[in-house]
């Protein structure tokens, strides 16, 4: 019951979000951006901009055109690219699936490594591996990305030459051969995330073994593993989930340019090509699929939120 | 007069939060010595930046095919990029555009954000809910995406980008300090200000500004950074600024073949960029620390 109207409510406000977004976003593309010199190109004539700008409408109110767009978007219609002339639809569907299993990759390495190490320099702060453990999290947010992966490309692909440099393989082509390109790049894309992990996990860590419960486990006798495992590492986890959500537009930013980097073909490269080209139809669906995400990150965060802590469940 | 209770004698604009000189604590103290010695380093590095047109440099736009990717030389002395280019000069003036880039994304995040926080925590009503709402809305679209969609509309060069990174910013900043401003809304020194017949902008400027002031410094401080990565990220896409013309993110385009015959290329620019958004992190740090501790949090 109760969650359900939690999800008629985070439709409600989404839905409306989404129109805003996509209305603004339009505006700015097709009023401010002219699209009919983008369509007709560099080389166009005035008068060549001109037929453009009758023969795609693009003379008709705002209103008009957003109307148009958002009728066709609403039966899964984006559009076609002025570039490719193909669907955005289509082109958004080929590299989708790409760009996530590089995000859920990178997501997995950097929370489960976040939670081992998170947990054990909480049990020790200042501790010597909490101190190095804490200086590499200030490290790991300073060090932009598309850097990092540079780097990584130097040692491990120029140098040792363990690993390639950039590409993709697709998981179809044998899990192995899929891991040994998605390496560098999760990797990659990891560290930040990871670095953000670890510093929430650390503190809750530290916070939830000074409690009271703690106290009364080690009263009890229980023995250390328990009661860091069993006890306080489970309430210690709760503030990841939060974390793991607002790092969503992270994660995005992020796989536009480290696939940029690793020459992934997935929605990144889409959107720097789009941007670079000026193909606005394509740009006006990813802003939207983006914002569509990040809002639908924020319904399971607090989904699994209130399920894995009752006590922020609203009482009725 | 402190055994009186609170609100019984007129506040003075100093117990307020203080408007006299402002007081600098010993922070730089506080912090331990691989803090210290990057906000040093970062400070020299930061300033060679800024005074790059008056330093002796050699032009940073200046090819010499005859002393291509050299390695250090006595002459060059990082050596020079894939034309001949002094790659010194080249990331000083690169390091130049990119903080003078986040320094107008972070500006234009304060302009926009501070007052209207302050406006919305102290007035609240609709105003407050329509800013809210407003904040939600453009915070829901990753920066970087926003910022390559403006690109895709306007073809604005850096710094038009940068101030809208400063727009796209500012309900990071508007959120922070509203809440900072709901913290004292209901306290008395507020209330007694009222009672002694204060104006609203009196009260907004010599009240509340004042208590927010430490929060504002900490997060345009750590916006200060996010600036410093973004500008490098798009013009590194290479939707930011534009080859011939140096920054920190354009100097690292294109460097990725280039990486294992002059590794200088990468780490130079790369160096410098890490070490000023670095030092933007610690800084804000600090000052986060110094001010919870002053406030016995």
């Amino acid at each position: 019951m109760l969650r359900a109207r939690a999800i008629g409510t985070w439709l409600l406000s989404s839905a409306a979000t989404l129109l805003l977004i996509s209305f603004g976003s339009f505006a700015l593309l097709y009023l401010v951006g002219d699209p009919a010199t983008a369509v007709a190109g560099s080389q166009a004539t005035l008068e060549d901009i001109e037929r453009v700008r009758q023969e795609f409408g693009f003379d008709r109110p705002l209103f008009e055109q957003y109307l148009d767009w958002l009728g066709s978007a609403l039966t899964g219609d984006l559009g076609v690219s002025y570039t490719l002339r193909r669907p955005v639809i289509a082109m958004i569907g080929e590299s989708l699936p790409i760009t996530i299993s590089l995000s859920l990759t990178a997501l997995v390495f950097a929370t489960v490594v976040a939670t081992a190490v998170g947990v054990v320099a909480g049990l020790r702060p200042e501790g010597r591996f909490d101190r190095f453990l804490t200086t590499g999290a200030v490290l790991g947010i300073a060090i932009p990305n598309f850097l990092l992966g540079m780097v990584l490309v130097a040692i491990f692909a120029v140098w040792l030459g363990w690993l390639p440099a950039t590409g993709y393989r697709p998981f179809s082509a044998g899990p192995l051969e899929w891991a040994r390109f998605m390496l560098l790049p999760a990797v990659t894309l990891g560290v930040g995330l990871l670095a953000q992990q670890v510093r929430t996990l650390r503190s809750s860590m530290i916070k939830e073994m000074d409690s009271g419960y703690v106290r009364t486990a080690r009263a009890k006798h229980l023995s250390e593993p328990v009661i860091v495992i069993k006890h306080a590492a489970r309430n210690a986890l709760l503030p990841i989930v939060t974390v793991i959500g607002l790092q969503m537009s992270r994660v995005i930013t992020g796989a536009i340019l480290v696939e940029q980097v690793f020459a992934i073909p997935g929605i990144g490269q889409l959107t720097v090509r789009a941007v670079a080209g000026r193909d606005l139809p394509v740009v006006q669906g990813l802003v939207v699929l983006f914002a569509a995400t990040i809002l639908l990150a924020n319904l399971l965060v607090d989904l699994t939120y209130g399920w894995l802590n009752p006590s922020t469940r609203r009482a009725r | 007069m402190s055994w009186l209770p609170s609100g019984l004698h007129r506040v003075t604009d100093r117990e307020a939060g203080g408007t006299g000189r402002f007081r600098r604590p010993v922070l730089i103290s506080s912090a331990s010595l691989p803090v210290k010695l990057v906000l040093f380093a970062a400070i020299i590095v930061g300033a060679a930046a800024i005074l790059a047109p008056w330093l002796p440099l050699q032009d940073p736009l200046e090819q010499d095919l005859q002393a291509i990717l050299t390695g250090p030389t006595s002459e060059h002395l990082l050596g020079t990029d894939q034309l001949g280019r002094d790659l010194l000069s080249r990331t000083l003036w690169g390091a130049r555009t990119t903080l003078l880039a986040a320094m107008v994304a972070a500006g234009v995040a304060g302009i926009i954000g501070i007052p209207a926080a302050l406006i919305a925590g102290y007035r609240r009503g609709w105003i407050e809910t329509a800013l809210n709402r407003s904040s939600d809305v453009i915070m829901t679209v990753p920066a970087l995406v926003m910022l390559l969609a403006v690109q895709a509309a306007l073809q604005t060069g850096i710094y038009g980008s940068m101030v809208t990174l400063g727009i796209i910013l500012a309900p990071h900043l508007y959120r922070v300090i509203r809440s900072e401003v709901l913290k004292i809304s209901n306290s008395s020194f507020l209330q007694s200000g009222r009672l002694s017949g204060c104006s609203h902008r009196r009260i907004i400027l010599r009240y509340v500004l004042p208590n927010v002031r430490e929060q504002a410094v900490v997060q345009l401080s750590f916006q200060f950074g996010f600036g410093l990565m973004v500008e490098a990220g798009i013009s590194f896409l290479g939707v930011g600024v534009q080859p011939p013309d140096p920054s920190l993110g354009s100097l690292l385009n294109g460097t990725m073949s280039l990486i294992s015959r002059e590794p200088m290329l990468v780490f130079a620019p790369g160096g410098v960029l890490v070490l000023l958004i670095l030092a933007f992190n610690l800084a804000g740090d600090l000052l986060r620390t110094k001010s919870k501790a002053q406030h016995g949090e």
